[in-house]
C-alpha cells in the first residue's frame, strides 16, 4: 500500500524545483505532486526568482547546474528574499570543494545524483513539518 | 505617488506654521509637533519620509531625538535646524546619523531644495533597493532590530561574546531570532571571514544526520554515490550553527561531543579523521535543564555547549520594540512587493500592542505580510489584520517590577479593544466603563 499523501492546507506554499535536466525536474515535481504538494519546475534560474516574488515557497530544490546561473547563485537569491525558506541542493557534480562552497549559503541538504526521491521526499516531509 | 510625509519638531509655533505652509505649498504632507516625546509617539506605527528638527527643545533635545529616531527606523532623513550653529554640534549631527544640518533663520529657498535632493536620494534609492530585491540581489537585511532594554542588553552580550571564541547557548522561544544572534557573533568575531553555517537539528532525518554533520565516503551506505565533506568540514575556519540542538538523537550527541572535544570529524565508512577549526553556537527553544534531567540531552553535551549563554526576550516582553519592527517591516515588503504602505492605523496597532505572539518577531512578520496580500496599499488597517486570538498565557508578574495600575488598565483597555474588534461601546461595557472614559483614556494614550 502506497503512503498517504499528507494534507494539504489551503495556504500551504509551492515546493519550487530548478534543475537544468528539465526530466529529472518533471520527476522529482512529480514526485511531489503525487504526494499532495504543489510543485512548480524550471530549469531557470531568473524563472524560479520570479515565481518567489509572486507565489509563497516553502521549500526549494535546486540543482547546481541550471541554463542560466549556478544553482547557488539561485539559492543565495531566494535567500535573500525569503531568510527562513528551506533549500535542498542537487547535483551531478561530486566535487568536495563544490558542496563546501554551497553549503556557506545555509542548506538544509545536500544531496549528490542519482538521489533517491524517497531520501529527499523524507528530508523535504520533515522540513515542512518542522 | 502619494506626497512625501514631513514631521516637522520644534517647540517655536511660529517655525512650526512657517513650515507647514511652505512644505505643503511644495507637495509634502506635513505634521508638526512641539517636542521630541510627541515626534515619537507620532511616529508610532507611522513611517515619515524626513524630520525636520530643532536642536533646542524642551524635554528632549534634537540630537537624543536624533538618536532615538535613527533607533526606531533607520532610514528616515533627519534635518538639523538651530539658531546658534556651530562646526562642532554640525560634527556632531551628521555623525549620529543626520541627512543635513541647517542654520536658523531658515533660508526657505535653500531648504526647498535640500528637501528636493534628499527626495529625490530617496526615491532613487528606493527603485534600485525594490529592484534588487525583486531580483533576491540585495542582501537580506538581518540585523536585530530594537532598542528596547531588553535588546539592547543582548547587543551588549553579542559584544562581548563576539571577540572570545567559546561555545555560545542561546534560548528563546521560537521566532525571537536567534539565528540573527548567532550570525551577528559570527560576524564580528575574528571568523568573520570564515563561513557561518547555519543547521537546523530538528528538519533533518535521524538516520541521514551523521552523514550530513560529518560527512561520508563513497559505499559508506546505499546513495553514497561518493565522498561528502559534510557540514563540519564545510564551516572549517568559521561558524557552525546548530539550531535545536536538544533534538539529536543520543547516538549523534555523543558523536558531537567528541567532536566538540577534539575538534576531529570522521566521516562515516571512513577511518581517517579529519582536522577542523570551528566555532560552535548551539540554540534550542527548550529549556536545557529539564532537558538533561528528562535524559533527552546529554548532560556532558550541555557541559560543553553551555559555556555562554543568551537568553533571547519573546517579543510579548520587549513590547516597546513593536513600533520599530513594524517601521522595519514595513520598509522591507514595500521594496518587495512595490507598495507605499505608510503606516498602521491606530487601532491595528492598538490590536497588535495587545496581542502576545507566541510565534515572537516571526508572527508579526508575517502578520504584516499577511497585511500585504490582504492587499493593504497605503495603510495597515484592522480588516487586514487576522483575528488576534489572545493567548491564555496570564502575563507573568515579576516580584521585582510590579506594573502600575495604569499600566495594567492600559494593556486591559487594548485587549478589549482586540477582543471587539476596536469597537469602543462594547469594550466599554465589557470593562465596566462609561463610553466617555474608554475614549477618555484613548486619547490619552494617543490612540484618538
Amino acid at each position: 500500500m502506497g503512503r498517504q499523501a499528507p494534507e494539504r492546507q489551503p495556504d500551504s506554499g509551492w515546493i519550487l524545483v530548478a534543475d537544468a535536466d528539465r526530466l529529472s525536474a518533471r520527476r522529482l515535481a512529480n514526485h511531489f505532486t503525487r504526494q499532495g504538494f504543489r510543485a512548480y519546475q524550471t530549469p531557470l534560474g531568473e524563472e524560479a526568482v520570479l515565481v518567489a516574488n509572486s507565489r509563497r515557497i516553502s521549500l526549494a530544490i535546486i540543482d547546481v547546474a541550471l541554463n542560466d546561473m549556478p544553482g547557488t547563485a539561485l539559492a543565495a537569491r531566494l535567500k535573500a528574499i525569503e531568510p527562513a525558506l528551506p533549500v535542498v541542493m542537487t547535483t551531478n557534480d561530486h566535487r568536495p570543494e563544490l558542496e563546501a562552497e554551497a553549503r556557506k549559503v545555509g542548506l538544509l541538504f545536500y544531496a549528490h545524483k542519482p538521489a533517491s526521491h524517497r531520501v529527499i521526499g523524507e528530508v523535504v516531509e520533515k522540513a515542512l513539518r518542522s | 505617488m502619494e506626497a512625501p510625509k514631513i514631521l516637522v519638531v520644534d517647540d517655536e509655533e511660529s517655525i512650526q506654521m512657517l513650515l507647514k505652509e511652505a512644505l505643503t505649498a511644495w507637495g509634502y504632507h506635513v505634521t508638526c509637533v512641539g517636542t521630541g516625546v510627541k515626534a515619537l509617539d507620532a511616529m508610532q506605527g507611522q513611517l515619515f519620509d524626513a524630520a525636520l528638527v530643532d536642536i533646542r527643545m524642551p524635554e528632549m533635545d534634537g540630537l537624543t531625538f536624533l538618536r532615538e529616531v535613527k533607533r526606531q527606523d533607520e532610514s528616515i532623513e533627519v534635518v538639523i535646524m538651530t539658531g546658534y550653529p556651530t562646526v562642532s554640534t554640525a560634527v556632531e549631527a551628521l555623525k549620529e546619523g543626520a541627512s543635513d544640518y541647517l542654520p536658523k533663520p531658515l533660508i526657505m529657498d535653500e531648504l526647498r531644495h535640500l528637501m528636493t535632493r534628499l527626495m529625490e536620494r530617496r526615491f532613487l534609492r528606493r527603485e534600485v533597493n525594490a529592484l534588487r530585491s525583486r531580483l533576491g540581489e540585495q542582501l537580506a537585511v538581518n540585523e536585530l532590530v530594537g532598542s528596547s532594554p531588553a535588546m539592547q542588553r543582548i547587543k551588549d552580550v553579542i559584544g562581548k561574546v563576539a571577540v572570545t571564541d567559546s561555545p555560545v547557548l542561546i534560548e528563546g522561544e521560537s521566532g525571537t531570532g536567534k539565528e540573527l544572534v548567532a550570525a551577528a557573533i559570527h560576524r564580528l568575531s575574528a571568523r568573520a571571514k570564515g563561513p557561518f553555517i547555519p543547521v537546523n537539528c530538528s528538519a533533518i532525518p535521524a538516520e541521514l544526520l551523521e552523514s550530513e554533520f560529518f560527512g561520508h565516503v563513497r559505499g559508506a551506505f546505499s546513495g553514497a554515490v561518493s565522498d561528502s565533506v559534510g557540514l563540519f568540514r564545510s564551516a572549517h575556519g568559521g561558524t557552525i550553527f546548530l539550531d535545536e540542538v536538544a533534538e539529536l538523537p543520543p547516538a549523534l550527541q555523543a558523536k558531537l561531543l567528541r567532536v566538540l572535544q577534539e575538534m576531529e570529524v570522521r566521516p562515516v565508512g571512513s577511518t581517517k579523521a579529519y582536522t577542523v577549526s570551528v566555532r560552535v553556537i548551539a540554540a534550542t527553544n527548550r529549556n536545557l535543564e529539564e532537558a538533561v534531567k528528562d535524559g533527552s540531552l546529554r548532560q556532558d553535551l550541555f557541559y560543553r555547549l553551555n559555556v555562554v549563554r543568551v537568553q533571547m526576550p519573546p517579543l510579548r516582553e520587549r513590547k516597546d520594540d513593536l513600533s520599530a519592527l513594524i517601521a522595519h517591516f514595513l520598509r522591507r515588503f514595500n521594496q518587495r512587493f512595490r507598495r507605499e504602505v505608510s503606516g498602521i492605523a491606530p487601532e491595528a496597532l492598538a490590536a497588535l500592542q495587545a496581542f502576545d505572539f507566541p510565534g515572537n518577531v516571526r508572527e508579526l512578520e508575517n502578520l504584516i505580510e499577511r497585511a500585504y496580500a490582504m492587499g493593504a496599499r497605503d495603510h495597515i488597517s484592522l480588516t487586514d489584520l487576522p483575528s488576534l486570538t489572545l493567548s491564555a498565557r496570564p502575563t507573568p508578574i515579576s516580584t521585582h517590577s510590579l506594573p502600575t495600575l495604569a499600566e495594567v488598565e492600559k494593556e486591559l483597555i487594548l485587549r478589549a479593544l482586540a477582543l471587539h474588534k476596536n469597537d469602543k461601546e462594547q469594550s466599554a461595557r465589557a470593562l465596566g466603563l462609561s463610553r466617555r472614559t474608554i475614549y477618555r483614556r484613548l486619547k490619552e494614550y494617543g490612540l484618538l
